[in-house]
This record gives C-alpha cells, sequence and structure tokens, in this order.
C-alpha cells in the first residue's frame, strides 16, 4: 500500500504542478490581453485621464466615453463590467489605482437597488480579476464577500487551478483566444463601451414609480473615501429608466438622469438600459451636466 | 455517517431493514418448515416493498385514482403524504431483497455477523445509486481477509477518474441544453429536438454511468470488487443487447427474481411474451412513480418482443468483431433508444409524445439554440469533442472485448486535464439516479 500511495502522490503531485502551470500560464494570457476589464484597465494606464465611469450594465452602455471625449475634448475610459455591483466598482477603481492609473473624476453609475443593499456580496464577474490574485486588494475583495460554499475565489490563491476549472469557459479559453489575439476585447470597444445592438422585447409603458435612494451600502463610502485620498472627483450618475424615476439626494454630487428619457420606449433596449439612439441622447446629456 | 449526511431522520429505514432482513435471513435458515421459511421471506417482501410503495409510489396512486374517479365525474378526497423519497431506498431495498431470496433459496448460508450484514447494506460506494449488488458476491468480502492489491486500486483510481469525466464533463455540459429544451419544447425546431434527444441520451449514461465507475473505483480502493454496471450500451447491435450492457446489476436482479420464477424463457411464446411485458414494465416502474417510466418500459418491451418471436434475442452475446452492418445495427439501436428516452426525460407523456411529434414534422433544421452566441457555442463545442472522446476510448475498449475503460498514466492525466479545463463545475447537475 505504501507503494500505491507513494505512485499515487507522486503523479497526483506532479499532474498538480502541471496544471497549476497550465493555469499559471491562463492567467498570465489575460493579464497580457484586453479580453476581458481588469486586464483592460492596467494596460490603459498609460493614458492621462481625466475621467473613468464605474458601474454595471448600465454604467457600461448608457455613457459613451467616446463621445464624451470627442464633444469635452477629455480622454476617459469606461471600466464598467455588467452583472456587477458597488463591491466590483470599487475593486475596479482600487485595481486602475493601485496598477498607477490616475484620474481626475470618476463618475459611477449607480442603481438605486445597488446603494440600498446593506448586504453587498461577490459580483457574477467577479471572477474576471482572477489573474491579479495574487494582488491583496484582489484576495480581500474575495475573502470579504465571497460566501458560496466551496469557495473557488478565495481558494484560487492557494489553489489556482480550482478557480480555474471551476471557471472554465469564462477564463481558460477566453486566455487561449488571448494568446492568440491579444487585442481581442470581449463585447467593448477600445474605449470600453458597449452597445445593445437591437430593440429587446417589446416594451410597455407603466405607471411611474417615483422613489428616493435608500443609501445602505458600505461600498459606496468605501468609494467616496478612495476617491478622497486619491483627490479624485467623485459624480454619482443615474442612467435613465424607462418607468421610473428617482428623486435627488442632496449628499452627493449627482447627475440624476432617471427621467430623462422617461417612457421614451423607443430609446430603450428594456426598462433600464438604453438603446444605441438612447444612449447617444443620454450621453449628449450628460456632457451638458457635466461641463456646466 | 455517509448516509445520514444527507438527512439522518431516514437513518431509521435503512435501519430498521437491516435489522429486519438480518433476523429474517438466520430465522429462514433455521426453518425446518417451507411453509415458515415462504412466510418469513414474505414477511421481509411485504415490508420491504411496503416501505419502497409508501415513500415512492403512494402518491402516486393515489392522485392515479383521483384521476381515475374524476373521468368518471366523481370528485375524491384523499390526501397525499408530503413526504420527500428517501435517497437509494430503491437500491438498498433491491440488495436485501436479493438476501432473504437467496438464503431462502438455499443459495446462500445467512451471515450471523450483523456487522458484515449492515456493511453490506451500507456499503457507502455503492449505497445511494448502485450498482445493486447481491450478497453472494458482496458479503462474503466482507468476512474475507482483504490484501492490499496494487494493481486493483490503481484500476479503481482509473475508474473514478473516468466516472468524473463522464459525469463532470460529458452529462452536466449536456443538461446545459438539455434542460433548456425539454422544459421548453414548443420553441425549438426539429433538428433541436432531435439533437436534445441525443444529448439527453449521453447525459444519463454518463450520470448514471459514471457514477457506477466512481462507485466501483472507489470500492476497489478498499479492496472490494464490485460488479460492472455498464459495459459500453450504446455500442450494441440490438435491444437484447443493449439491456446486456445498460444496468447491468438491475436487469440481472429482475432476470434472477422476477423473470426466471415467472418460467422466464422455458415456457411457451404468449407466456414468455407476458414475462417480457411484466419485466420491462415493472423495470420503467422502478425507476419513478409516473406514467412516463411506465411507457418507457413498454416501449423497450415493444422492441424486444420481435427479436424474442424471431428468437434472435441472443445473436450477440459473444463479442465478435464489427462490421459494417454492425454500425448500421447500432445506430439503429441507438435511435430507437434515443426516442424511449423521450418519454423517461419528459414530465408527462403529453409532454413526450408532443416532443416526438414536433421531432418527425421535421419543421427545420436549424440548430440555432446551439450556436446563439458565443457562450452557447463553446458548450456546445465541449460536448461534442468529449463525447467523441467518449467514444474513442469506449470504442477502443469495446474492440478488445473488455467491459469497462482501460487508462494509462498519461491518458488518466489526458484526462484529468480534460476535466478541468471542459467540466462544468459552475453549472454541475445533482445525480439523476439519486431520485430514484
Amino acid at each position: 500500500m505504501t507503494k500505491f500511495l507513494k505512485k499515487l502522490l507522486l503523479y497526483g503531485g506532479l499532474l498538480f504542478v502541471l496544471l497549476n502551470l497550465l493555469v499559471l500560464g491562463s492567467f498570465w494570457s489575460l493579464r497580457q490581453s484586453e479580453f476581458y476589464k481588469p486586464s483592460f484597465a492596467v494596460n490603459q494606464i498609460k493614458l492621462d485621464l481625466d475621467y473613468v465611469v464605474l458601474g454595471s450594465s448600465t454604467g457600461l452602455t448608457t455613457l459613451n466615453t467616446k463621445l464624451i471625449d470627442s464633444l469635452t475634448g477629455w480622454q476617459g475610459l469606461n471600466l464598467s463590467m455588467d452583472d456587477t455591483a458597488l463591491p466590483t466598482h470599487y475593486l475596479m477603481l482600487k485595481h486602475f489605482l493601485e496598477n498607477g492609473g490616475q484620474t481626475q473624476r470618476c463618475v459611477l453609475a449607480i442603481t438605486h437597488w445597488d446603494v440600498a443593499n446593506a448586504s453587498p456580496s461577490i459580483g457574477n464577474n467577479d471572477h474576471r480579476f482572477l489573474p491579479f490574485i495574487a494582488e491583496d486588494y484582489v484576495e480581500d475583495h474575495f475573502t470579504i464577500l465571497e460566501d458560496e460554499a466551496w469557495s473557488p475565489l478565495t481558494t484560487s490563491q492557494w489553489v489556482p487551478i480550482y478557480g480555474l476549472g471551476y471557471y472554465n469557459t469564462e477564463l481558460f479559453y477566453p486566455s487561449l483566444i488571448s494568446l492568440a489575439k491579444p487585442t481581442y476585447r470581449n463585447r467593448y470597444d477600445d474605449k470600453g463601451n458597449y452597445v445593445y445592438p437591437k430593440l429587446g422585447k417589446p416594451l410597455k409603458v407603466k405607471r411611474p414609480e417615483v422613489s428616493d435612494y435608500q443609501f445602505n451600502n458600505l461600498y459606496l463610502e468605501k468609494i467616496q473615501l478612495l476617491c478622497q485620498q486619491n483627490n479624485i472627483e467623485l459624480i454619482l450618475y443615474q442612467s435613465p429608466m424607462l418607468n421610473q424615476h428617482q428623486n435627488t439626494p442632496d449628499n452627493f454630487q449627482f447627475i440624476n438622469h432617471s427621467g430623462l428619457l422617461y417612457q421614451k420606449t423607443n430609446l430603450f433596449y428594456d426598462e433600464i438600459h438604453v438603446n444605441k439612439k438612447g444612449r447617444k441622447k443620454a450621453t449628449e446629456e450628460f456632457v451638458k451636466a457635466i461641463t456646466q | 455517517m455517509f448516509y445520514a449526511w444527507w438527512d439522518w431522520r431516514f437513518l431509521s429505514l435503512i435501519v430498521f431493514s437491516t435489522l429486519l432482513d438480518y433476523s429474517l435471513g438466520l430465522a429462514i435458515d433455521k426453518s425446518t418448515s417451507r411453509q415458515k421459511s415462504k412466510l418469513l421471506l414474505w414477511t421481509s417482501l411485504l415490508v420491504n416493498l411496503g416501505f419502497l410503495g409508501v415513500f415512492k409510489y403512494y402518491n402516486f396512486f393515489v392522485e392515479s385514482w383521483i384521476d381515475a374517479f374524476a373521468g368518471l365525474g366523481i370528485t375524491m378526497e384523499v390526501s397525499t403524504l408530503s413526504i420527500i423519497l428517501p435517497v437509494g431506498i430503491s437500491f438498498y431495498t433491491f440488495q436485501t431483497l436479493s438476501y432473504t431470496i437467496d438464503v431462502y433459496r438455499k443459495q446462500l448460508k445467512p451471515t450471523s455477523s450483523l456487522l458484515n450484514f449492515a456493511a453490506y447494506v451500507a456499503f457507502f460506494p455503492q449505497l445511494v445509486a448502485g450498482p445493486i449488488e447481491r450478497a453472494t458476491r458482496l458479503l462474503p468480502q466482507f468476512s474475507e481477509e482483504r490484501v492490499f492489491n496494487s494493481s486493483f486500486a490503481t484500476s479503481g483510481v482509473y475508474l473514478i477518474i473516468w466516472g468524473l469525466f463522464k459525469k463532470v464533463v460529458i452529462a452536466d455540459n449536456c443538461a446545459f441544453f438539455v434542460n433548456q429544451i425539454f422544459e421548453q419544447s414548443g420553441n425549438y425546431s426539429s433538428a433541436e429536438l432531435g439533437l436534445g434527444a441525443v444529448l439527453f441520451a449521453f447525459q444519463i449514461y454518463g450520470d448514471f454511468s459514471g457514477y457506477s465507475d466512481i462507485a466501483i473505483g472507489t470500492a476497489r480502493l478498499f479492496g472490494f470488487s464490485l460488479m460492472t454496471n455498464f459495459a459500453f450500451p450504446y455500442f450494441s447491435r440490438d435491444i437484447a443487447e443493449f439491456w446486456r450492457r445498460w444496468h447491468i446489476s438491475l436487469s440481472t436482479w429482475f432476470r434472477d427474481y422476477l423473470y426466471i420464477p415467472l418460467g422466464g424463457s422455458r415456457v411457451r411464446k404468449t407466456l414468455q411474451v407476458r414475462n417480457v411485458m411484466i419485466i420491462f414494465l415493472v423495470s420503467g416502474f422502478w425507476h419513478g412513480a409516473n406514467w412516463t417510466f411506465l411507457v418507457w418500459g413498454a416501449l423497450h418491451a415493444l422492441f424486444f418482443l420481435p427479436l424474442l418471436l424471431l428468437n434472435v434475442n441472443r445473436k450477440y452475446v459473444s463479442e465478435d468483431a464489427l462490421r459494417l452492418p454492425h454500425l448500421l445495427k447500432i445506430g439503429l439501436t441507438f435511435g430507437i433508444v434515443c426516442l424511449a428516452w423521450v418519454f423517461f426525460r419528459a414530465d408527462s407523456i403529453s409532454e413526450a409524445i408532443q416532443f416526438l411529434g414536433h421531432i418527425f414534422e421535421m419543421n427545420s433544421l436549424s440548430l440555432d439554440v446551439f450556436t446563439k452566441s458565443s457562450k452557447y457555442l463553446l458548450f456546445s463545442a465541449i460536448i461534442g469533442m468529449s463525447i467523441l472522446l467518449m467514444l474513442y476510448f469506449e470504442f477502443r475498449a469495446f474492440r478488445k472485448q473488455r467491459v469497462e475503460v482501460h487508462l494509462r498514466p498519461f491518458s488518466a492525466a489526458f484526462v484529468i486535464a480534460c476535466i478541468v479545463v471542459m467540466g462544468a463545475f459552475k453549472n454541475q447537475a445533482d445525480f439523476i439516479y439519486f431520485q430514484f
């Protein structure tokens, strides 16, 4: 039995090392590429930025940084990632700054349900930060927020193969694409923007919903603090919504466009995301507001 | 511990079954009168099948009863039980029954060791989803001295790796499409539905045979030999051969404890037909309390009967070499097996008929569901590659007349790497046979 166990340990250990080398190669490939936003953010820090846009899908698809730059003469990047929330926006800003990024302004596209969330959790796309697991702030983010039983993200700091295996379709195959074409970007342009290609399902106009923001999410405070520490002007932004209107709070510098395109179904992809035409209109109005 | 981890309350059932069959086994052996032995055997049968009936079939019978009377315009008010099915009850019930029956038939001396008998009933690798072991085979292994055999244990490790590949890579990735297609079959083209049925065939095979391989492999690490449960069933050339290769532990159980006692194939043709119908219907019903399983069993009986009537049901017993006509037969057999799987997977008979109806409408050959986004395309590619890989390994073993895939260190390392980069860990699904 000793011989069997020795053999098992030897072959198992060898395989474990080889597979983890594969993971390191895979992570390296992703870090060099622009496939996902975290590596895009790092690879773009050479630019002297006037602003960055942080947010989830509303930030990603509403503010067109190309149009903002052409109208203002500024340099900006959209670092929003779909299917994320304030903790990920905080991580993205931290990641950008820790890697030498500098910006004068941070436009944070928020949603009222996200700022009201008193129990923030890990984002659905936070695994895109796994290639940077060696960084303390990434490791901390996973450790604090991941509540899955088997914690693939947190465990990856010791066993990287676990995270890559768990998120294989999201990480391993993109790393192969990145190896072949490092400049390939996953559904965003060279300024970090994405636009919904066409109208989604038919939209219905409903009775207007008007509500106040409830600020319960501590990650908003963390973003605020991080901006203060780095002399960054924080501007909260609420993107247009089809059937909702949020009252503007007075405790933040806030561009509230929740009712800007109110019930204009031809400018929306769905109830909370504008389409291409809506994006143009929303961006132009944003520029007017920010340059006033 | 293993069983209680799932739900400790059902431990009482398995403990009761164990104590009962242990005592009855000894009592049957001691009994000098045939009548008393028979009474003790019937006690075992009634109690064990009674538990199975209450937990697995009671609600089904009550609901069917209510529906039948509703059809006659009579409203019945009978309450159903809000209980969950104890995991593995169908498996361990059959295992304990085989013990008392074998003791009654004098094919086995009852064990005097309660510990050995309890270990036989609750042997953790195969407790929840088989293979359904026979007391004559497994029980003596608990009392024998086990000497560690390195090559036997190594083969166990390889089998665990192969089983994991089938479960995590093939079954769980197939489930991604199968669940979508079966849940909203009206939204898909004929080609998508047809491929959905084929993918379910691979899903259930990967899921169940994968579990069996992991169970057999784990048992080997402890020095126990469990029976082969699957022997490359999708390379079968007719339905009779399919049933000699699919869920072997269950089909041989039914053969030995139901088919042969009914007269088997030693009676006149009409009775043989009756026996075949009974065994397939019972086999279908064993899987679950739903009419769909009965239809699934009935379909297999219908596919089997022509072979029986033409006396060609044992044509492919020997492992002769494959030739081109065999490939056509393999394809045809796989096709009708897939057709029957639609009933097995569907929630109701009408859904299954609708599903098959849409396939045979041949309205469109579009395969959009498999290519509608880069994610779906990636899943399709992973599924395609993994099925080809599995067929390659299995066909090689099949040609060498083996009953399991033999890996070597390098091929095992390759399979592990495939599990890591192709496994559906995030979308993992429960083992299908845990519900039976």
